[in-house]
């Protein structure tokens, strides 16, 4: 009985080895597929940037050698076109270890500059010297770059081959050959490093440019404010009268310094509200606590907001827009412009700055505010750099601009500044036209007579959004 | 009788290997769907970084990954910036889709989606209390929230 016992026992444990080998063998085989497969992606992002890169450097020089616009805007797009794959390859041929944001904004940077050359062409602008100079110069930098990354590609080849993970591969690391391999791929990436580091970055106007990037806010009016009168200002804001648990302040360095205020309830909700310490504005405020259900509907949501901010001394802000959020639209988020007169030989004109937009958040079941957001409207509102002139551009003559199966849908055009990037605006007639089902807001420029910007307006039961 | 204990045992064998396995695996409560968008990707990588944070903390780093998306030096898409390799802790060890965001890290990611940026711009974050690259504390801070860090 015993010795059928022990028999057993060695079957069970014969058993299980067995099956445990063919596990850890499966679990060997798929692991090394994975390995395959990402060494791969890894692989063909590395190549293919290769090919953008080269295609983005052969594309600028015969945007350089082209004497016709159009050609010229054909090869600057697709050298952005180019760019856009390269910043997408780069993120996933990157070497372990490597820092690869200088590659990357130096790729980004050059496609902003060669869509923004393009864009100029477009508007039937020439491009000047000095701007086909730095593109002459940009294009040196792509060259390099398009060299040391076919080396770093071809050692990418030369390093271990997935198919030879485990054993192999230990065996391979004895010889040191593995490590060396390795060692050429992270030595390429960080020679690409060095190289677009050196580039300097090419002065010019767009997204990217380091004018845009950073952008600095108004200096506040008033005196600087201590952290006391932050938290008194922070707690009669949002919730007046509440009393809450704990009361903590921090600070924000940046755009606005400012206290943060983060007031604690029971329940573990806060309201956190965001003081500028210079003159003691409210820059955003939120309040965590959950809400119920709708119960309050969409116009008694708009007085509430419109009663709060009048509360907070803005007299005369417009709505142009809600949007209802969350997963049962228990909240509506409303957005306001201040506006300004400016004006001409025809009388003043009523211009919108959308540029000093603020926010305000409902909670549809209370009226309560539970969102404010006003860092817009301080970074820009009242900037000395805007200078508002009486338009140019008549609305008649804006319209004859517009294309003409287009219904225009507002009976005026509406006057506004709108922003273009960062630290650029421009005032512009607004269009609200219709094409189909599709609803459309254009913009031509007041000043220059040609088509700005063209947004699409996606319209439901939560709202409106353009995109 | 001797089939049937075979059998047993070696089920038990599986069950054994397959747990002490998946002990160290994301479990997936909610797979990712084609419908899922940037905003549920965004509440995702807010529950991954951000859980245990004030709600303050968690709009934050919505925020962050909002910033990068406009920063040169990041993909241009949410999406992008999320799945950048080894950008963010909680993408690489699948903690993102161990379960479901609150309802709380929904409204932050989507407050953040809105423009609401507590850290004026910033494109990075940290835990200072926690073992990082030295090269990190080479970036201006901002602010911080919480256990978190905020810089540009």
């Amino acid at each position: 009985m015993r010795t059928r016992r022990e028999r057993w026992l060695l079957w069970a444990l014969g058993a299980v080895t067995v099956l445990s080998l063919a596990f850890g063998l499966a679990q060997y085989r798929d692991a090394r597929s994975a390995r395959i497969r990402m060494q791969a992606a890894q692989q063909r992002a590395l190549f293919n940037l290769v090919t953008h890169v080269e295609n983005l450097e052969a594309s600028l020089a015969k945007a350089r050698a082209s004497s016709s616009p159009g050609q010229q805007i054909n090869f600057l797009t697709s050298g952005w076109l180019n760019c856009q794959a390269a910043r997408s390859d780069l993120s996933l041929a990157g070497a372990d270890g490597v820092d690869l944001s200088g590659p990357r904004r130096f790729v980004a940077t050059v496609g902003d500059f060669a869509l923004v050359l393009s864009q100029k062409l477009a508007r039937g602008e020439t491009v000047t010297p000095d701007e086909w100079a730095e593109l002459a110069r940009l294009e040196e930098g792509v060259k390099q770059l398009s060299g040391v990354l076919a080396r770093t590609a071809q050692a990418s080849i030369t390093a271990p081959r997935p198919q030879r993970a485990g054993l192999q591969e230990m065996a391979a690391s004895f010889t040191g050959s593995s490590q060396r391999a390795a060692d050429s791929l992270n030595h390429g990436f960080s020679e690409i490093d060095q190289i677009t580091q050196s580039i300097p970055t090419p002065v010019y106007d767009g997204p990217f440019s380091e004018k845009n990037l950073e952008a600095q806010a108004l200096a506040q009016p008033g005196p600087l404010i201590s952290q006391e009168r932050a938290k008194e200002i922070a707690l009669s804001f949002l919730t007046p009268g509440e009393s809450f648990e704990s009361v903590s302040v921090g600070t924000v360095e940046g755009s606005i310094p400012s206290y943060v205020v983060t007031a604690k309830r029971q329940d573990g909700s806060e309201v956190a509200t965001t003081v500028a310490k210079q003159g003691g504005a409210v820059v955003m405020a939120t309040d965590s606590a959950p809400r119920g259900a709708g119960a309050i509907g969409l116009d008694e949501a708009r007085n509430k907001a419109m009663e709060f901010l009048k509360s907070k001394g803005f007299l005369s802000l417009e709505e142009t827009g809600w949007r209802k959020r969350g997963a049962d639209a228990s909240r509506v988020v409303f957005a306001y412009v201040p506006h300004t007169e400016v004006s001409g030989p025809g009388g003043s004109t009523k211009v919108r700055l959308y540029p000093d937009t603020v926010k305000v958040e409902v909670s549809l079941d209370t009226g309560a505010i539970v969102s404010f957001d006003q860092m817009n409207y301080l970074m820009t509102h009242g900037h000395p750099g805007r200078v508002l002139r009486a338009p140019i551009v008549s609305p008649a003559a804006a319209r004859s601009v517009l294309r003409p199966e287009l219904k225009v849908e507002s009976a005026e055009p509406r006057l506004c500044v709108i922003p273009i990037l960062p630290t650029t605006e421009v005032m512009a007639w607004e269009f609200r036209v219709r094409s189909g089902n599709d609803t459309y807001l254009v913009y031509i420029n007041a000043m220059t007579g040609k088509e700005q910007v063209v947004l699409q307006l996606i319209e439901d039961e939560s709202g409106a959004m353009s995109v | 009788m001797r089939i049937k204990t075979f059998f047993c045992l070696c089920a038990a064998a599986l069950i054994f290997l397959s747990t002490s396995l998946s002990a160290d695996m994301p479990r997936c409560a909610a797979a990712p769907q084609s419908w899922y968008d940037e905003f549920e990707l965004l509440a995702r990588v807010i529950m991954g970084e951000a859980t245990g944070e004030p709600f303050l903390g968690m709009v934050a780093v919505g925020a962050v990954i909002v910033n990068r998306t406009r920063d040169p030096a990041f993909p241009p898409t949410i999406a992008g910036v999320i799945y950048d390799p080894d950008a963010f802790e909680s993408v690489t060890n699948g903690l993102i889709w161990s379960t479901t965001p609150t309802d709380e890290m929904y409204r932050a990611a989507e407050l953040a989606l809105n423009g609401y940026d507590p850290t004026y711009g910033c494109t990075f974050f940290w835990n200072p209390y926690k073992p990082v690259s030295p090269w990190i504390w080479s970036r201006p801070i901002v602010t911080q929230i919480g256990n978190h860090v905020f810089a540009y």
